[in-house]
């Protein structure tokens, strides 16, 4: 077949247009022709995410200077610094989303603010770096130069980060806004924030005849709503649903520091509020406990029954810490709200097989179900759940009762993707199971499975069914029955596989590295390993690191080495594998896969 | 207009002279003969003389499950995936003849179908696979390589 041959416009139009940008630049170098197809196809497109590869300043350069009609563009700035990033900035940018910020400084929004005045949606993580102060200058500068933002997400990160930062930011902030996600903020400053959003008064006497809002409104028409706070009490919520009735999104999270006080929490009462959020669909209420073991202690059932009563049109769920609400207050919301989509709970002491039990008699049309850390669910649950036939995800993370049998009921699920069974307790004979069926699985987690071994491995990836060649992502970190052979099974039988972890599997030795990094090898149709979890395999020894330079690992992007020998110095062999690869990024700090967790304690050594 | 119309037969004729005779609704899938038979040119038998007849029979077979109505959703998914399972000659000549005759849906299929074979590989890989000759200088391939590498090395 000579592909040169195909009508010129065909090709460069539709075929190239279809590939993701890693191809492109494969094509780019098959021969002049493709390398011309290519070179007219790339200022065609108009958009850019590179979200789970973190390039180095060269590279970014070599990529983005050839897509001059980009208009949308993600990044995951992990190894960027502001000169870098500064000259790709321009009016031309409507969309700018900034992943993993964690060598740039403040000045980057000034920056964008000057350069960037089309803006229309912003996304920025930041490491707290300097004083609140600065942060509110530079983002008082963006604010004035994006003059028609409409949707704006600032999240800072870092140990305890200061949290005035996001104080006065209401003062100026576009009418044109309709989503605003910000972290972190004080509860009190979120109640300022909140009073100047206000809806205009009139406009929400009149909510339900409005369809479209005349755009010389006076006030605010925001949607989406998102906060990460110190502490979310009945005061926030109330004054929430009464200054913005026509929120689609609320989503709320609080690390309180200490138990919170009797009048200042959240309780029934603001959980009754919501219901005058006529249009809510999406609600997301987490207290979290890394700061100190808390709860949402004053909401029991009650409040659950007043929630599902008043927003019957919610379509994604997710709550988490409510550990005084029973089966029946979970139940109440997935009967009441019959368009529910998505569903998640989280730390919920009481969650039993009781609250799904009556889940085949509703017309639940359930995409999305996680319940994490829900010691009490069992594989009838899951027998319940997979009644619902467009079920995508399903998390079960540390839900320690779950076993085999559940894998038997999602075996015919067609569109089920991806499948988190950490901590469960499933074995050999359920990886059978599951490498038999038919779910097109991509994502694949069983992580501290213990009783899982080589055997199973095997059996999951040789049983016939869809999931070996779907399987893109295999998480088996934590687990002792792994061993070489089960690598090597992955390295010949995976051929879909482009992430992988092995975290914490002590018995993997050298011979998986080299099994990994022949992985192309093994078969034609093998997809290129591009990131690698190896963190704390103590069974590794300084040689397998011979094993990593070229023309070993093609398109590795991320690896992560730490705690094992390899890193025991900073040896030649390593700064060599730097340089002959420096869009690989590594990682000796342990992060889980892409630094997704810990990029904001990186420093300067990633750049 | 007139109710002879739905029971019109349009008549095709391959670049082997093998004929095929489809009802009017399946023949209007491609964009090219539905321009025809609108203009009034499909009274007679029409000439491709660029399809052979073992690709045409396989439109004319899309184009009959795609008019069909007793066909369900999932099974037509199930259908276009199977059909695209071709070896490479085939679906050339397919991507010719839906290009050719302007089947829209079919078109678009195997042009996924061809990106989905070049996703994912190396340079020398899609060489091998579409016998296309490595025509860069070293330098020239050096050069190129610097720029894309991170991609695939």
């Amino acid at each position: 077949m000579e592909l040169e041959a195909v009508p010129f416009g065909v090709m460069v139009k539709e075929v190239l247009l279809k590939l993701d940008t890693e191809t492109l630049c494969s094509v780019a170098c098959v021969s002049r022709a493709l390398r011309f197809s290519v070179s007219q196809a790339l200022p065609l497109l108009s958009s850019l995410h590179l979200s789970a590869f973190s390039p180095d300043a060269q590279t970014l350069a070599h990529i983005l200077y050839r897509c001059s009609g980009l208009n949308c563009l993600t990044l995951n700035c992990l190894r960027l610094d502001d000169s870098s990033l500064g000259r790709f900035l321009g009016p031309h940018l409507q969309e700018l989303n900034l992943l993993s910020c964690s060598l740039l400084s403040y000045q980057i929004l000034a920056s964008i603010g000057e350069t960037c005045p089309n803006l229309r949606v912003l996304m920025l993580e930041l490491v707290e770096q300097e004083s609140p102060e600065v942060f509110k200058s530079n983002l008082a500068r963006m604010l004035s130069g994006c003059l028609y933002l409409e949707s704006l997400c600032l999240k800072i990160r870092g140990t305890d980060v200061d949290a005035s930062a996001f104080q006065s930011v209401q003062f100026f902030l576009p009418k044109t806004l309709r989503i605003l996600k910000l972290h972190p903020v004080l509860e009190q400053d979120g109640i300022q924030l909140i009073s100047k959003l206000q809806v205009d008064r009139t406009f929400s006497e009149t909510a339900d005849f409005c369809i479209t809002f005349s755009p010389l409104t006076a006030g605010f028409s925001l949607q989406c709503l998102s906060l990460v706070l110190d502490i979310i009490s009945d005061e926030l919520i109330i004054l929430i649903t009464n200054s913005l009735p026509l929120l689609i999104e609320l989503d709320l999270e609080d690390r309180p520091h200490k138990e919170p006080l009797l009048h200042h929490d959240l309780t029934n009462n603001g959980l009754q509020s919501l219901g005058f959020c006529h249009r809510l669909t999406s609600l997301s209420l987490i207290r979290s406990r890394r700061n100190h073991q808390v709860s949402f202690k004053r909401i029991n059932d009650m409040g659950m029954f007043l929630l599902s009563e008043g927003c019957k049109g919610l379509e994604s769920v997710r709550l988490c810490g409510f550990s005084r609400v029973s089966d029946a207050g979970f139940a109440s919301i997935l009967h009441s709200c019959q368009r529910l989509k998505k569903f998640e709970v989280r730390n919920a002491l009481f969650l039993s097989d009781l609250a799904f039990h009556d889940l085949t008699g509703v017309p639940c049309p359930l995409v999305e179900v996680r319940l994490l850390s829900c010691s009490l669910i069992t594989s009838e649950t899951v027998k319940k759940l997979a009644c619902s036939r467009s079920l995508e995800v399903l998390d079960l993370c540390g839900c320690k009762s779950i076993a085999n049998s559940c894998l038997s009921s999602i075996s015919c699920l067609h569109r089920l993707t991806s499948v988190n069974l950490s901590g469960a307790d499933v074995t050999n004979y359920g990886l059978s199971i599951l490498g038999q069926g038919s779910p097109p699985i991509t994502h694949l987690c069983i992580r501290g499975c213990k009783r899982v071994t080589d055997e199973g491995l095997s059996l999951l990836l040789h049983g016939g069914g869809t999931i070996s060649k779907s399987l893109s992502a295999l998480d088996l970190g934590h687990m002792p029955g792994i061993s070489d052979k089960a690598i090597l099974t992955i390295a010949k039988a995976g051929i879909g596989i482009t992430e992988l972890c092995i975290r914490y599997c002590f018995n993997v030795t050298d011979s998986s590295v080299e099994a990994l990094a022949m992985k192309r090898r093994f078969q034609d149709e093998s997809k290129l390993l591009r990131r690698l979890d190896l963190f704390n395999c103590i069974g590794l020894s300084v040689e397998s690191m011979r094993s990593l330079k070229r023309p070993s690992f093609p398109g590795l992007h991320w690896l992560g080495i730490g705690h094992t020998r390899l890193t025991g110095k900073r040896t030649a062999v390593l700064t060599e594998i730097c340089r002959e690869r420096p869009w690989l990024t590594l990682c000796l700090d342990g992060c889980e896969m892409g630094c997704h967790d810990g990029w904001q304690f990186h420093g300067p050594d990633y750049r | 207009m007139s109710s002879s119309k739905s029971n019109k037969i349009v008549k095709l004729e391959s670049s082997d002279n093998k004929t095929f005779e489809v009802e009017e609704a399946v023949a209007v899938q491609s964009e090219t003969l539905k321009n025809m038979v609108d203009d009034g040119c499909a009274n007679d038998t029409i000439p491709l003389p660029n399809v052979n007849g073992k690709i045409l029979e396989m439109v004319l077979g899309w184009c009959k499950k795609h008019v069909d109505e007793t066909v369900t959703g999932d099974e037509l998914n199930k259908y276009e995936a199977d059909f695209l399972d071709l070896d490479q000659a085939d679906l050339y000549g397919l991507l010719m003849a839906a290009n050719f005759l302007n089947v829209k849906g079919l078109l678009d299929r195997v042009l996924q179908r061809v990106a989905d074979m070049i996703k994912g590989k190396k340079p020398e890989e899609i060489r091998r696979i579409f016998n296309i000759k490595n025509d860069f200088t070293p330098e020239e391939e050096e050069e190129i390589r610097l720029e894309n590498a991170w991609a695939f090395d």
